[in-house]
């Protein structure tokens, strides 16, 4: 009952960062859309972690979900889409992301040609997935077992190759391993699933992260619902 | 007049057959026979009449004795209602005890109303308003009783961070394949 009163233009992003305009597929007018709107939810949630008003440099980023059965390499990806969009900066997926899913988006030979040039030793294992979009794996590359000295070196290599990099960390509420790596990073986003994940597991995670001394920049609340309409919805 | 008769002089007169003489004596020979006819009839009606009188003796001994059986059968059955009432008084008594409940009596028999106490149109609009209070409240408890996050409002309340996006279920976007 609560969610109808809400307007989606209440979370529409209001940053007036000098990044680039908007294409012309984010501008839709009209009646509301499922799609748009999360779509412009996301771009203002780059627009908020990314280009803030405030002085402050946050560039690499985890999106971790307070619970395993919540998915962030979707959010991540397509954060990573609305990143490139906004900026010319290099921008970093991390996470494992289909191999093949490179090769279908970007022409492989034109991925050898500027690698062999300028890319070092991280960004030639790297996918190139769009003009300033690439899929990197994570640190340890699947392995279960990973130290903290080589995360260190990891995020660091990425860091100092992409101008901003995004991380699909695990669960939080499952092992320690997304507050560490959000201890590294320079902030860790927290995916709650709506009418899914508890109150006290997601207060819990965010003690944790503050016992750790990790940035919390903010949380996303994923599988939203809206029981009225989208006809009467759009009246209102 | 014996005296007058006896100085008369003795007359005898032949006359032929008197006709009342002969009727008188033809009625007395009718009325000795049905003389004889009644005195047996007498005879046998007092021969059915004791018949009768001795069965309406036994008819009134019959009587009597019914009078008895009948009063007999009255008081036995009003003593088998007695029996039945005690004992479903004795029932009643045993399953109060049973409940914890004493001396409870019935103080008066319940009795069917003629006409329902409720009319059905305040049964029907009581029992629609009770299931709506009912139902909005039974939502309002689950919806305050959820412990799971809804709104970007319940993020920012109870984890006092803000939300910076918040995805529709139908729309969080798949990995291109």
């Amino acid at each position: 009952m609560r969610e109808a009163v809400m307007s989606p233009a209440m979370f529409v992003a209001t940053s007036t960062a000098p990044v680039r305009p908007a294409p012309q597929s984010l501008r839709q007018e009209g009646g509301w859309n499922p799609e748009d709107f999360a779509r412009e939810q996301i771009r203002g949630l780059v627009r908020k972690i990314f280009f803030p008003n405030v002085e402050r440099s946050v560039s690499q980023v985890v999106f971790s979900a307070a619970e395993s059965e919540t998915e962030v390499l979707n959010l991540c990806w397509r954060v990573g889409e609305a990143l490139a969009l906004e900026t010319t900066g290099r921008v970093a997926l991390v996470g494992e992301y289909p191999q093949a899913l490179g090769d279908m988006q970007w022409d492989a030979a034109e991925i050898k040609e500027q690698s062999s040039n300028h890319a070092s030793a991280r960004r030639r294992r790297a996918t190139r997935v769009g003009s300033n979009l690439w899929l990197v794996p994570p640190a340890g590359n699947g392995r279960t077992e990973v130290t903290t000295t080589f995360l260190q070196r990891h995020l660091g290599e990425i860091r100092a190759e992409f101008e901003y990099s995004i991380i699909a960390g695990p669960a939080a509420a499952d092992s320690n391993a997304a507050t560490s790596i959000a201890r590294l990073a320079d902030g860790i986003v927290l995916v709650l699933s709506a009418r899914h994940t508890r109150r006290m597991a997601a207060r819990k995670i965010k003690e944790k992260l503050q016992a750790e001394q990790a940035c919390l920049l903010g949380t996303v609340l994923s599988d939203r619902v809206f029981p009225i309409p989208e006809r009467i919805y759009r009246r209102l | 007049m014996i005296t007058s008769e006896n100085a008369l002089p003795v007359k005898d007169e032949t006359t032929d057959k008197d006709a009342q003489y002969e009727w008188a004596k033809s009625e007395l020979q009718k009325m000795q026979v049905q003389l004889k006819g009644l005195q047996a009839r007498e005879a046998a009606t007092g021969g059915q009449q004791d018949a009768y009188q001795t069965l309406a003796r036994r008819l009134g001994e019959d009587a009597i004795t019914q009078d008895d059986l009948l009063s007999s059968e009255k008081a036995a059955e009003d003593n088998y209602l007695l029996y039945v009432k005690k004992q479903e008084e004795a029932r009643m008594d045993d399953a109060l005890d049973e409940g914890g409940i004493v001396n409870v009596v019935i103080a008066e028999q319940p009795v069917a109303p003629a006409l329902p106490v409720w009319s059905t149109w305040a049964v029907l609009v009581i029992g629609l308003a009770a299931a709506g209070v009912a139902g909005t409240g039974s939502a309002f408890s689950a919806d305050y009783l959820d412990p799971a996050f809804r709104t970007p409002e319940d993020v920012v309340a109870y984890l006092n961070s803000p939300v910076l996006a918040s995805l529709p279920r139908r729309a969080r976007g798949r990995l291109p394949s």
